[in-house]
Formats: structure tokens, C-alpha cells, sequence
């Protein structure tokens, strides 16, 4: 065989994926051939720094692998939840412990009328920005491409909210930087959150049916709130909610293993939040946001 | 179809593929061509896995099956259409010739030891696999990074086996073009790879093929 033909054989031959008559013949061809040896060569060191170059990408950090940990976590309960009887789903939150905390907040929000945007002051000094505790492997973070109905978006937003992800900001200022990432109108939902008695968090970027959202988590007496910000045309949970008029703004409302959760849409935005409070107040709450 | 399933397998079941995560990334980053959007693939790839850990076959190779939901998800994500794969499926317009290339230009490439390319072209060769059309692309990560043989890899990918060879084989050429053009850009190897004719006085058949073609 000549060089030119042993070639087209050496890829191949280097995958040991030759027959072995050729085989043969190439180790024969290769054995008296300079030429041929270095082309082998090549092919090894290319394959070598391809190899080296690859794998340098596939550098799982803490904050990944906590992630995947906890999406896992979160697809694992679900697929246990559903195998289980139905009796035995144990709900996270008891409806006895619903009890209306929010009278303060919705006084609060009556009286304020108009939420006044503008004081990013108001949360306190900055704390620092980009926490990634690698020694808390908690969050839940979720996945959408495999998501298929409105009803397991949901499960979704619910799973966020049972365990949230680590946050990525917890300085309120940074907000409006998710919002390249979301590819919607990204900002501080509540921005008087003190006049409720309600505390920011932090916040993550989260990945939702192919695309990302934004979430955020509060307290409120005690109470934890997460509220979600995406493009609602990816996302449409009317369907699965039930349609409510709250302050002149129509918002959905609906329940998920125990927590209760309200959306609504503005101008093409989505806005969700699930607490553990009654259908009523995250009506309220998710009305109130911008 | 959901039977009541120990929590027990399925956490041994997510550990198996956890521990399969780092070859994911390096092949999903390469994939989607960025950090985040690999990172968000490879979640998807393993909850999906989790999800349909029912359609797996105790025994067999699991990267390779995780590899594969990998791949599913990428082109569902990205939307692939049929149109490029028949493109890229149909006859090799290159003739193979166009691929020769002067084994002291090859020399030129690689470090003395062999063990790997030139640093300076080592840092290149990320560039020109992103370079490549994605069918390429991926076979020949499957192939050289993540060690598949051909017919796992025609498994994944959903083709034969002759196509598996033929997109690797352009993939490799193109990869080897690239890293040529840019050593020569580097001034590491000559304007022109040095002829065949005086490295192979045997191959006669070659010799004339090349007289021909000038």
C-alpha cells in the first residue's frame, strides 16, 4: 500500500478500530515508514491536547456541583412523592399554620397605595456580592427542557421554594445585572419590603424551561416568600391557576403540595410567588409587585 | 408506570451519574460553547437521566447512555434542523487528497516528545474545534476525548457506522487544517508543507497522483 493509502487507514488504526488483516499491514507500512510514523504521531499528539483541552472545561466547581446535587435531590422527592400513596405525601406546610399573618402587610400595602421605587437604600448597607458557599449543598435548582406541562412548572417553582438555591447576589443593588440573563425586565419586586416586616435574602438566576428566570427570596414574619420573574410566554401557568381579580389586576392563583402560589403577567413579564401562606395573601403579595 | 421505588437505588443510581458529570461538562461546553449554557445542559442531562433511569441497561456503558440524553437535549434545546445533517451526511465533497499534508510540517506541530502539540498551538486547538460544524464536532470529542468506540458512538449519535467514520474523519481533517493555517500564521511550519515526493520514494501510485494534480 502506498503512504497516501495507509493514511487514510491511520485515524483508524490509532482507534484500534482496524480489522486485523489491515491492521497488520498498517503496523508493517508504519514500522519502515518515517513519514507515515509522524503522521501517526501528529494524530496521537492532536488527539493528546484535544484531550487536555476538553477536559479543562469539564471542571465541576463546588457551586455546580451543589447544584446538580440538590437538582437531583429535588427530582428524586418528586419521583418518590409520586410513587407514594397519596395519603403519605406529607405536606410541607401545614394549612393550620396558614394562619393570616399578613394583616400587617396588607394594611401596609393599603395604605402605601403606590409602592415607591426608586430607594435601593433601603435594605441595608451591601453585604458581599456572589455568595457561593461550597459547604452548603442545598439548592434545588431545576431544570425545564425536561418539563413538559404547566402543572410540572409548578412542581418546579414549588421545589425552588422548599429549597432554594444558594444565592448568587445578595446585594439588592445587583438586581438589574440578572437581567441579560433572563432576557426580561429584572427588578427588585418589593421595594419597601422594611414597611412589611418583610427581608430580602438574595437572589439566583434559575434555569425554567429553556430559558432562565429570575428568583428571588424573602421572609415575611417569619414566613418564606420566593418570588419568580421570567418571560411569560415560555412559561404560561394560567391554565393550571385560577383566574382572580385582586386591586384591579388580574392574577392566578393555585396550590402545590401545601404552598400556595400566585402569578400574574405585565407587559409580556411573568411574576410568581409561593409561600406558605393562604391563597389570598399571595394574591396580594404577587398584585403588589411593580 | 411508577413503581414504588427504594429511595436507597435511587440514590445509588444518582451517584453513578454524578460521578459522570466532569466528562458531561467537557463535552457540553464544547457543545453549546459556553460555560453557562453547559452547566444548564448537563443538569438537564442528569435529571432527565434520573427520570428515565428505567430505560437503562444494568451492564452497559452508562456515559455513553448519558452522553446520549446529552446529546438529545442539545439538539432539542438549540432546535436543531434536519437540514444541516443532510448536508453534513451527504458525500464528502473533499476529495482525500486534500487532506496530505507533509510529515515535516507535522513535525513542525507537535513538541519534540510527541506527547502533545506545540504549547503555543496547543492554546489554538479549543478555537478550531469550535470551529467545526457541530456533527463533527461532537463525533470526534466522543471519539478522542471521551474514548467511545465507533459503535457506541453510532449508537449515540443514531447512524451508522460509516458515517461515524466518515464525519470523524473530515472532523480530524478540518481540525488538522485549521491548526496547520495557524501555525503558519505562527510562522512555525513553512508557507508550503514540504512536498511528499522526497519522503516516500516508494509510494509511486501517490508520486504520480501528485504530479497529476499540479
Amino acid at each position: 500500500m502506498s503512504c497516501r493509502q495507509i493514511t487514510t487507514l491511520l485515524d483508524t488504526f490509532r482507534d484500534g478500530e482496524l480489522p486485523a488483516d489491515q491492521t497488520l499491514t498498517v503496523e508493517e507500512h508504519v514500522s519502515d515508514c518515517e513519514g507515515c510514523r509522524e503522521r501517526l504521531r501528529f494524530g496521537g499528539a492532536m488527539r493528546a491536547s484535544l484531550r487536555r483541552t476538553v477536559a479543562a472545561s469539564g471542571d465541576v466547581t463546588p457551586a455546580f456541583e451543589s447544584r446538580l446535587a440538590s437538582a437531583l435531590r429535588a427530582e428524586r422527592e418528586r419521583i418518590l412523592e409520586r410513587a407514594a400513596p397519596i395519603s403519605s405525601t406529607p405536606p410541607p406546610a401545614a394549612r393550620a399554620r396558614r394562619t393570616a399573618v399578613l394583616p400587617m402587610f396588607l394594611a401596609a400595602a393599603a395604605t402605601l397605595g403606590a409602592v415607591v421605587w426608586g430607594n435601593r437604600n433601603l435594605l441595608g448597607g451591601s453585604r458581599p456580592t456572589l455568595a457561593e458557599d461550597p459547604t452548603t449543598p442545598l439548592p434545588p435548582t431545576h431544570v425545564a427542557a425536561a418539563v413538559e406541562t404547566p402543572e410540572q412548572v409548578l412542581d418546579e417553582l414549588v421545589s425552588y421554594h422548599a429549597a432554594p438555591p444558594t444565592p448568587q447576589i445578595t446585594d439588592s443593588n445587583l438586581v438589574p445585572k440578572l437581567e441579560p440573563e433572563v432576557g426580561v425586565p429584572v427588578r427588585l419586586p418589593f421595594n419597601n419590603v422594611n414597611q412589611y416586616g418583610a427581608k430580602w435574602e438574595g437572589g439566583a438566576v434559575i434555569p425554567m424551561r429553556n430559558q432562565r428566570a429570575a428568583i428571588f427570596r424573602y421572609r415575611v414574619q417569619n414566613h418564606p416568600v420566593t418570588v419568580y420573574v421570567y418571560d411569560a410566554r415560555r412559561v404560561p401557568l394560567r391554565g393550571v391557576l385560577e383566574p382572580r381579580v385582586v386591586h384591579n389586576q388580574a392574577v392566578s392563583v393555585g396550590e402545590r403540595r401545601g404552598y400556595s402560589i400566585a402569578a400574574r403577567e405585565q407587559r409580556g413579564v411573568g411574576y410568581a410567588v409561593a409561600t406558605d401562606l393562604n391563597d389570598d395573601e399571595s394574591a396580594e403579595l404577587v398584585s403588589t409587585i411593580y | 408506570v411508577n413503581r414504588a421505588e427504594p429511595r436507597a437505588e435511587l440514590e445509588d443510581f444518582e451517584r453513578a451519574i454524578l460521578a459522570h458529570a466532569p466528562n458531561l461538562l467537557a463535552v457540553a461546553c464544547r457543545l453549546a460553547k459556553g460555560r453557562a449554557e453547559g452547566e444548564d445542559l448537563v443538569q438537564d442531562t442528569l435529571v432527565k437521566a434520573l427520570r428515565a433511569r428505567g430505560q437503562y441497561e444494568a451492564g452497559t456503558n452508562l456515559k455513553a447512555w448519558l452522553l446520549k440524553i446529552l446529546k438529545n437535549t442539545f439538539i432539542n434545546r438549540y432546535r436543531r434542523s434536519g437540514l444541516e445533517r443532510n448536508v453534513l451526511e451527504g458525500p464528502d465533497a473533499d476529495p482525500l487528497a486534500d487532506g496530505w499534508i507533509g510529515s515535516e510540517t507535522l513535525r513542525a506541530m507537535r513538541d519534540p516528545e510527541g506527547l502533545a502539540l506545540r504549547p503555543v498551538l496547543e492554546r489554538e486547538i479549543g478555537a478550531a474545534l469550535d470551529t467545526l460544524p457541530e456533527e463533527f464536532r461532537m463525533v470526534v470529542m466522543l471519539a478522542d476525548v471521551e474514548e467511545l468506540s465507533y459503535r457506541e458512538i453510532a449508537d449515540l449519535v443514531g447512524c451508522p457506522i460509516g458515517t461515524v467514520m466518515s464525519r470523524l474523519h473530515r472532523g480530524r481533517r478540518l481540525l488538522k487544517t485549521h491548526l496547520i493555517e495557524q501555525a503558519r500564521v505562527m510562522g512555525l511550519v513553512a508557507e508550503e508543507p514540504s512536498s511528499a515526493k522526497r519522503e516516500e520514494p516508494v509510494a509511486l501510485d501517490a508520486y504520480r497522483a501528485k504530479r497529476i494534480s499540479r
